[in-house]
């Protein structure tokens, strides 16, 4: 809205000057000022001087009753101004505003007709009226004079604007979109109007209408590669929309190749995340741009960040083919390793709690990806991707292969070749202190747990990892006391990852050292020879407990430990017996039945499959357990296994 | 027919079962763990044929159905508490609600209604706090749009919910605040496509042919619970039906100027002698609302209640249904509509809960041909100021929630059979 001293500057016919910042101009103007006054005063009868005020006054009081939402008054003030004054615009507008907004459309369409008798040439007239009449219901009118409009300056693309714009205001957004496309053919010029229908279309939810503009105006424009992008993620989220978008820049692209619109192609099926396409176009990218593996090198990055491991691992392939510059090839090479070795991790099986493969079939799903690693360190010795590589290597040896003397020797050298980076140097030994463990060497692995415990510069989890461990070593050794004394220390801190294993270890040992000292040494003992995956010797040790104290509060502890034990060996016969023991001899005794009968859905339901028998098991955790923490859990596999629909 | 005498063998002999295991009572008082679900586990079982007790008043508003294991597993399933109660503890309850000095009394659930959510296309169930508990609770729904309820599909259900929806024609009065938005853009164009496929010029002229529909449903029978906005541009609609209330960037024209004096109040559920709120830009669409939209930030939440009425359960069952509950104090919640200002309410409609001490009602009642209608004020009972864009609200962080109960008692509330009124 026009203020209403601009308005009243308007009307009176005069524009007040900027004022000069010197005094010498100053004075000047004054003086010019003072001569024209006396003489407008000399020529001007005094009736001239009160009409120009009344006059002045009623188009404020009309403005001002326009502002209060009185139309009516307001009308009938614009209306007698006008009178007195019929070719001025501000009066006529401010009558027609206030006749449109009293719905009085036919005093309008008169108005705006007189108006053009004048002024027959007056395409915002023309248009004007047009709106007017369709507002009226005249739709045929207003169409015919929204075309008489167009018809008196074809040639110029301001008439189409003004046009669509007057369409957009009365939404007709389909009728605008038209008149930008006839413009574009009147004018001969098939890049005008390109953003204003992209607008237009998105707006009507055309989302390949508005594609092809946008792809047009990239065309025109290359390197506005981002702008279109942001236009285009105001909808890109909406899939229909996305896969609309994404044929029209095909077509577009099968009859022009172009570098910006492979990017953006690639850019919209990254934002779908259809990795496969999104691949297919890089590959493309890097072929049009001479990329050498750089544009197929960022996309791996992004698609292993997403997650999609295979996508990545061929993109790093192909990149490594292409050839990459050599400065780049190690990133490369390292990240192809990686991804192949996520890739074997989530076809191994093994990694559930019930397995049902024996362990040496992880093997084959991680023989590429050492290889890999080690044609790194081949490649590159002594550095950054070789230390990262040995890294890489040693877990993979120590977590799946349970090879503890090769992963050693692949964690020394990442220390001879990273030395120097702390966090990476801490990680490695506590790594290594576990592998020591595994072999039951625990003087080793406290001498590394130890420096990390007492690094000043380790992370605050690390050194609580390393005291946890020290805590652990404590424990088998039998050395309760000194163990609970240090889970003290990291029980305090409740934020911490390892205080609930601290807390469970502590309230475990508490409960045992005074009441059966000796069972908690044999169990302590299964779980150091479990921990070196003496599986079938801790279980013996801890059958033996079970038999040699059965009054001992930690028997269903032993048990417990029996059939994870036998579960993760994949013996599920033996593992589901041990559970039903527990439930039915130690039903009474033991704070673990809830945990008992929840591993036995478990087993029911991984193990042998029988989902009617996991469904029992899971609904009798709920009926003789209401309270338990695994309730929730146990009511969400019901409803999986029931295949319920909530 | 030996298959016959089989099957009546086998129900026999279930009946039995069910009579000698007595009875379940499904307790709604600060015992229940999760009230939400069981309302989910009532609709269950009036869906597998199940008639159910409710039990008005007693312990919040407990639920007693046959002791049938099935159901005992599925409250277990659900996390929903049940208790056993047997045969003669069952009598003793009966007796107990029935009696004349107790304010309780028993009403029968016999079928499960037939539920309609009111969405539009791509609505996601967050945006609305009945499709949130109806999720929550397990209980089917269908969703109708513009075109179904003008083909008269309304007609195949019992219940019709209806949320943030704005009858007037004004796409939430949000221009003022999100008119560069891409989704309003959006929004406003899919309403305008589907008002021109529909044969109407503009969309308000849609909303209200829409919203006479859904007045006749009501009128022939049927239940209708509305929330937040869609209580007063409801009635909004319905007045002014002979009138233009959109401004310009609404509906392409300036409002009739004698929009406020060509209401016509005679044709609303609810609500009567309202101003409307002239102002295009202003989040607001009358006085109905009270707060005033643009006054809500001085509410204080710590402080903001709302108080759930008394009724007597022998002689007005109908508010007793609506407004079951563990607690009668309840946290309030905002929404573009948050409370009805009392005086613009008609006399004929019953107030089940208000703000005492002011002139806002939050929940209300009335009648409608032979239907009803329940208008519910606010948007999310566990989201105190829900805005735009918010993150959706985790029912299961809620299971107790006073506010979402009433949601579901409506929904329970067709199920009821009808029974003579004790004069």
């Amino acid at each position: 809205m026009i203020k209403g001293t601009e308005i009243g500057s308007v009307y009176q016919g005069t524009r007040v000057a900027d004022e000069e910042p010197a005094e010498r101009h100053g004075i000047l103007l004054l003086l010019v000022l003072l001569l024209v006054g006396g003489m407008l005063l000399s020529l001007s009868p005094p009736q001239a001087i009160s009409q120009t005020s009344d006059r002045d006054s009623k188009f404020r009081l009309a403005q001002a009753l326009e502002q209060s939402g009185d139309f009516e008054r307001a009308a009938a003030l614009y209306q007698e101004l006008l009178r007195g004054d019929p070719s001025n615009y501000v009066l006529f507008d401010g009558l027609q505003r206030m006749w449109m907004q009293l719905k009085r459309y036919d005093d309008v369409i008169l108005l705006v007709r007189n108006r053009l008798r004048e002024n027959p040439a007056d395409l915002n007239l023309h248009s004007q009226l047009g709106s007017v009449l369709y507002r009226a219901g005249h739709e045929k009118e207003a169409a015919a004079e929204w075309d008489a409009a167009i018809a008196a300056d074809p040639r110029n693309p301001g008439t189409y604007r003004t046009v669509a714009a007057v369409l957009s205001e009365n939404r007709l957004l389909d009728r605008a979109a038209a008149v930008y496309r006839r413009g574009r053919t009147a004018t001969g010029d098939p890049n005008v109007f390109t953003l204003e229908l992209a607008q237009l279309l998105s707006a009507s939810m055309d989302y390949a209408g508005a594609t092809t503009e946008l792809v047009r105006w990239l065309q025109q424009n290359p390197t506005q590669l981002p702008f279109v992008q942001g236009r285009i993620a105001s909808w890109s989220a909406k899939e229909e929309a996305r896969a609309a978008a994404m044929q029209v820049l095909r077509a577009a692209l099968a009859e022009h190749e172009e570098n910006s619109l492979l990017e953006l192609l690639g850019w919209l099926a990254m934002e779908g995340k259809d990795f496969p396409q999104a691949l297919a176009t890089y590959r493309r990218i890097d072929e049009v741009s001479h990329a050498h593996g750089t544009s197929l090198y960022q996309f791996a990055e992004r698609a292993f960040k997403e997650r999609a491991f295979d996508v990545a691992s061929r993109a790093y392939q192909e990149a490594i083919a292409a050839p990459l510059p050599p400065q780049r090839l190690p990133a490369a090479h390292y990240g192809y390793a990686c991804a192949l070795k996520e890739l074997g991790a989530l076809a191994d099986t093994a990694a559930s709690s019930v397995r049902t493969t024996p362990a040496t079939e992880s093997h084959p799903l991680y023989g590429g990806a050492i290889a890999r690693f080690r044609k790194i360190i081949e490649d590159y010795p002594v550095s950054e991707f070789s230390a990262k590589s040995y890294y890489q290597i040693g877990r993979i040896q120590f977590e799946q292969f349970a090879d503890c003397d090769g992963a050693l020797a692949s964690f020394e050298h990442v220390l001879t070749e990273a030395g120097g980076v702390p966090v990476l140097r801490y990680d490695v030994l506590l790594t290594m202190g576990r592998v020591h463990v595994a072999r039951g060497d625990t003087a080793r692995a406290v001498d590394r747990f130890r420096v990390v415990a007492a690094a000043p510069d380790a992370l605050p989890d690390q050194s609580d990892e390393a005291n946890f461990r020290l805590a652990e070593i404590d424990y088998f050794g039998g050395r309760t006391d000194a163990a609970i004394k240090i889970l003290d220390g990291i029980a305090v801190n409740l934020k911490a990852d390892y205080a609930n294993d601290a807390l469970r270890l502590q309230a475990f040992l508490e409960e045992n050292v005074t009441t059966a000292p000796e069972a908690l040494r044999a169990v302590a003992r299964g779980e150091f020879l479990a921990r070196q995956g003496k599986n079938s010797e801790a279980v013996a040790v801890l059958q033996e407990v079970i038999t040699s104290y059965p009054q001992a509060p930690l028997v269903d502890d032993a048990l417990m430990l029996i059939g994870s034990l036998q579960a993760s060996a994949g013996l599920v016969t033996d593992a589901i017996a041990s559970y039903e023991r527990l439930l039915t001899q130690f039903k009474e005794s033991s704070i673990a039945v809830d945990r008992a009968q929840f591993r036995l859905g478990e087993l029911y339901q991984y193990g042998t499959r029988d989902y009617g028998k996991a469904i029992a098991a899971y609904e009798k955790l709920l009926a003789d357990y209401p309270g338990s923490v695994l309730a929730a859990q146990a009511r969400k596999r019901i409803r999986k296994l029931r295949g319920d629909p909530f | 027919m030996r298959k016959i005498l089989w099957n009546l063998c086998l129900l026999c002999l279930s009946l039995a079962a069910a009579c000698a295991q007595g009875k379940l009572l499904i307790p709604m008082d600060l015992r229940q763990t999760d009230h939400l679900k069981a309302y989910g586990i009532a609709y269950w079982a009036l869906t597998k044929g199940m008639e159910i007790d409710w039990l008005l008043n007693y312990r919040g508003g407990s639920f007693m159905l046959d002791g049938l294991e099935m159901v005992a597993t599925e409250c277990r399933v659900r996390g929903v508490t049940c208790e056993p109660v047997g045969a003669a503890d069952a009598a003793g309850i009966y007796a107990d609600v029935q009696r004349d000095d107790n304010n309780m009394d028993v009403v029968r659930l016999e079928k499960a209604p037939r539920i309609a959510v009111y969405v539009p296309p791509g609505f996601k169930p967050w945006d609305d706090a009945v499709t949130l508990a109806l999720e929550y609770a397990e209980i089917h729904y269908d969703k109708l749009w513009d075109d179904e309820v003008l083909q008269g599909r309304l007609s195949e259900y019992d219940w019709l919910h209806l949320h943030h929806e704005d009858f007037t024609g004004q796409y939430g009065k949000f221009y003022g605040s999100f008119a560069g938005a891409a989704w309003y853009q959006e929004q406003q164009a899919t309403l305008e496509r589907e008002a021109t496929k529909l044969g109407f010029k503009k969309v308000s002229e849609l909303k209200k042919a829409v919203a006479r529909a859904i007045k006749s449903f009501i009128g022939a029978g049927g239940f209708m619970f509305a929330m937040c906005s869609a209580t007063d541009t409801f009635d909004i609609a319905l007045a002014a039906e002979q009138t233009d209330i959109c401004d310009v960037m609404y509906d392409g024209d300036p409002p009739d100027p004698d929009a406020q004096d060509r209401l016509d109040f005679s044709r609303t559920l609810a609500f009567t002698n309202f101003a409307l709120e002239k102002n295009p830009l202003r989040y607001e669409y009358s006085d109905i609302d009270q707060p005033p939209s643009d006054m809500l930030a001085l509410q204080n939440p710590e402080t903001d209640y709302f108080t759930l009425f008394e009724f007597s359960a022998k002689f007005d069952p109908v508010p007793t249904m609506l407004t079951q509950n563990h607690v009668s104090v309840i946290k309030a919640f905002l929404g573009q509509t948050t409370n009805f200002k009392k005086s613009c309410i008609k006399n004929s409609v019953t107030i089940m809960a208000e703000k005492p001490g002011l002139d806002q009602v939050r929940y209300l009642h009335g009648n409608f041909g032979r239907g009803t209608f329940t208008f519910y004020g606010g948007h999310d009972p566990e989201d105190y100021q829900h805005a735009v864009g918010d993150p959706p609200t985790d029912l299961s962080l809620h299971k107790n929630s006073p506010g979402y109960r009433l949601i579901l008692n409506n929904i329970l509330f067709p199920a009821a059979r009808k029974k003579q009124q004790k004069t």
